[in-house]
C-alpha cells in the first residue's frame, strides 16, 4: 500500500527524529539515542510552561498505534516513540522575515536558551531554522533541539547563531544591505569569515564586533588551519555556565539595539498617506474587498504587495482568519510588522520579490520549500499589484495572471489602466512596449482561467477590482 | 557587573587573543568557535578566581585593621 505520509525533507539534519506530515497534521519521531534527554525536558516540567505561553510550539506525545496508517512506512527504522505538534500554517524561512522579525526570532532563540539553562537544559544547535511565525510572533519548533545541560560545556550552536542571526542582522544595521538575498543565496546564514571582512573600522573598534565577529572569524581562520595538524580531542577549559548566559545576555543587550539602516519611510512605506485614491474611491475599494472576504470566508489569504497591512487588516476585520502578506519593500514591511503588533492581527508579512520568489533549494533542492510550493491559500489579494510585474518587469499579461489566478481558488486583482498617473510614471522613462496592456485583455485572459464573480471600477482613473473563482 | 568593567573585560580577551594562540584542534566545521569560546571560558575562569581572591585579601585587610565587612542585608532599607 503506497503511503499518505510524507517526509519532511528539511528535517534530516537531526539523526534523533524526523518530521512528517500526514492528513493534515505533524509528527516527530524520536530515535533511543535521544530519549534521555527528551525525558530529561519533560521532567523538568519546562516544556509544558514555554508551551502554554506560546514560546514553543504544541507538543504532545502521541501512541504510535493512534497515528495515521502507513505514517512511518518511508523510514528505514520502525519508530518506537512519536510526538505531534501543533500545525503551523505558513512555514516561513529567515530569508523572508523582514528585519524586525529576524529580530525577533533571535532574541526569542536567545530567551529561550537562558530559560532552558535555569532548568539544567541547553540547546543542541542554534538554527534560524527552528523558529516560526504565528502572526509576527516567534515560535520555536524543534523540541529535539533541547537537551541536558552538562555542566562546563561550550555552546554548541555559537557559530550557528552568530551566522543566521547576529550577521544578517549586523549587515542591515551597519550597510543598510537588506539580508534576504545574502541569507538565500547561503542557506547556513553569513559565514563570520565574511562577515569580519566587510566591517567598516568604525564597526571594528566595537567591543561587541570585535568578539563576535572579527576574533570569531579569526579563530575560525586558524581553527581551520589546526584542523589539518592538531590532535583529535584537545583539553578544552570548562566554560561556567555563569560565562555561557554571559555570552548570551552580551548578545541579547547587542540585538535588541539594532536597527535597520537606511529604513525610514520608503516610497511604498508612504504608500498609505499618499495613495491614488481620493477618500470616496479608497471606500469603495475597501466595501469591493470586504464583501469578497464576507463571501468566500478565507482562512488563509495571501496579499500580495500587501505594502504596510492595510487591506490585509480589513480582510482580517471582515473575516479571514489569518493574512500572510508579501512586499519587497523594507520600509513597509516593517510598517506592516508595527500595524500587525499594535492591532494584535493574525497577519504575517514577509519578504518576496514576486520577480524571483524563494526558490527550492538546500539538500537535493528540497530542504527549503520555495514559495510555490508552499503556495496553499484560500484567498488572494493582488491590489495595486500586475502592473508592477507587467509595466515594469515585462511579464506578458497572460502569464502574470495565470501565477496569479493559480495561487488561490478565489480572490481580488485590481487592474490599474495606462491612464492611471502611476502607470504614466512607470511610462514615462521608457518605451511602451505593451499594447496589449489595457482592460479588455486583462478581463479576457482571467475569464479563460476563472469566473468573474464581481467586476467595479473604484477610482477616476478607472482602477479595476475583479473578484474571481476558479 | 558594571559597563565600564564589561569593557575592560572585552578588551582583556581581545587582547589575549591577540596573542599567539596555541594551536590545538581538531577537525569541525566550528573549531573557531570552541576556541574563541575557550578564550571566554579561560577570561571568565581568571576573574572569577581573581574574584575570590580579591574577597579573601579585602576580608584579610579588615579584619586586620579591626574593620568589619557589612552586608547588604545589614544596611537600612533592607529586609
Amino acid at each position: 500500500m503506497e503511503s499518505s505520509s510524507a517526509v519532511d525533507a528539511g528535517s534530516f539534519r537531526d539523526p534523533s527524529g524526523t518530521v512528517l506530515f500526514a492528513e493534515g497534521r505533524v509528527f516527530r519521531t524520536v530515535e533511543p539515542p535521544a530519549w534521555d534527554h527528551v525525558d530529561a525536558v519533560l521532567a523538568a516540567g519546562v516544556l509544558d510552561r514555554l508551551i502554554a505561553a506560546g514560546r514553543v510550539i504544541g507538543t504532545w506525545p502521541i501512541e504510535i498505534g493512534d497515528a495515521p496508517a502507513g505514517l512511518t512506512d518511508g523510514l528505514p527504522t520502525n519508530p518506537r516513540r512519536l510526538f505531534e505538534h501543533e500545525w503551523i500554517p505558513f512555514v516561513s524561512y529567515p530569508y523572508e522575515w523582514p528585519f524586525s522579525l529576524l529580530k525577533r526570532a533571535a532574541l526569542h532563540h536567545l530567551d529561550l536558551h537562558l530559560d532552558l539553562l535555569e532548568s539544567g537544559l541547553t540547546l543542541s544547535d542554534a538554527s534560524a531554522y527552528n523558529v516560526q511565525f504565528r502572526g509576527t510572533k516567534p515560535v520555536f519548533i524543534d523540541i529535539l533541539s533541547m537537551r541536558r545541560y552538562q555542566e562546563g560545556e561550550y555552546w554548541a550552536g555559537y557559530r550557528q547563531f552568530c551566522e543566521q542571526f547576529l550577521n544578517p542582522l549586523v549587515l542591515t544595521a551597519i550597510h543598510g544591505i537588506p539580508h534576504h538575498g545574502w541569507f538565500r543565496g547561503n542557506l547556513e546564514g553569513i559565514p563570520v569569515e565574511d562577515m569580519a571582512r566587510i566591517l567598516p573600522l568604525r564597526a571594528r573598534l566595537s567591543m561587541r564586533t570585535q568578539l563576535h565577529v572579527v576574533q570569531h572569524a579569526r579563530m575560525t581562520a586558524k581553527g581551520r588551519k589546526a584542523g589539518r595538524s592538531g590532535p583529535a580531542n584537545p583539553r578544552r577549559t570548562p566554560m561556567s555556565k555563569a560565562a555561557l548566559a554571559w555570552m548570551m545576555k552580551g548578545l541579547r543587550r547587542w540585538i535588541a539595539g539594532l536597527k535597520p539602516r537606511g529604513v525610514g519611510p520608503t516610497i511604498w512605506g508612504d504608500y498609505e498617506h499618499h495613495s491614488s485614491y481620493a477618500p470616496g474611491e479608497a471606500e469603495a475599494k475597501r466595501s469591493f474587498i470586504t464583501r469578497y472576504v464576507e463571501q468566500r470566508k478565507p482562512i488563509d489569504l495571501f496579499d500580495l504587495g500587501c505594502n504596510t497591512g492595510n487591506y490585509s487588516q480589513i480582510a482580517l476585520t471582515a473575516g479571514a482568519k489569518r493574512v500572510i502578506g508579501f512586499d519587497f519593500d523594507q520600509g513597509a514591511l516593517e510598517t506592516a510588522v508595527a500595524r500587525a503588533d499594535a492591532q494584535r492581527l493574525d497577519f504575517l508579512p514577509l519578504f518576496l520579490d514576486a520577480m524571483n520568489p524563494s526558490p527550492n533549494q538546500g539538500w537535493a533542492q528540497r530542504e527549503r520549500r520555495g514559495f510555490q510550493d508552499r503556495a496553499k491559500t484560500d484567498g488572494l489579494f493582488a491590489l495595486a499589484f500586475l502592473h508592477h510585474i507587467v509595466i515594469g518587469r515585462n511579464v506578458p499579461l497572460a502569464q502574470a495572471v495565470e501565477w496569479l489566478v493559480a495561487l488561490a481558488p478565489s480572490g481580488v486583482v485590481e487592474f490599474v489602466p495606462k491612464q492611471d498617473p502611476m502607470v504614466q510614471r512607470m511610462l514615462a522613462q521608457r518605451e511602451d512596449i505593451f499594447p496589449c496592456y489595457h482592460i479588455e485583455a486583462f478581463r479576457h485572459e482571467l475569464t479563460r482561467r476563472a469566473r468573474v464573480v464581481n467586476e467595479e471600477a473604484v477610482s477616476s482613473s478607472a482602477r479595476t477590482l475583479f473578484q474571481f473563482q476558479r | 557587573m558594571s559597563r565600564t568593567s564589561i569593557s575592560v573585560c572585552v578588551w582583556l580577551v581581545a587582547l589575549w587573543l591577540a596573542m599567539p594562540v596555541p594551536v590545538a584542534a581538531y577537525l569541525d566545521p566550528g573549531t573557531g568557535s570552541m576556541f574563541l569560546q575557550g578564550a571566554i571560558a579561560v577570561i571568565a575562569a581568571t576573574l572569577a578566581a581573581a574574584g575570590v581572591y580579591w574577597r579573601s585579601a579585602r576580608d584579610f585587610i579588615r579584619r586586620i585593621t579591626g574593620k568589619t565587612s557589612t552586608s547588604d542585608s545589614d544596611r537600612p532599607g533592607k529586609s
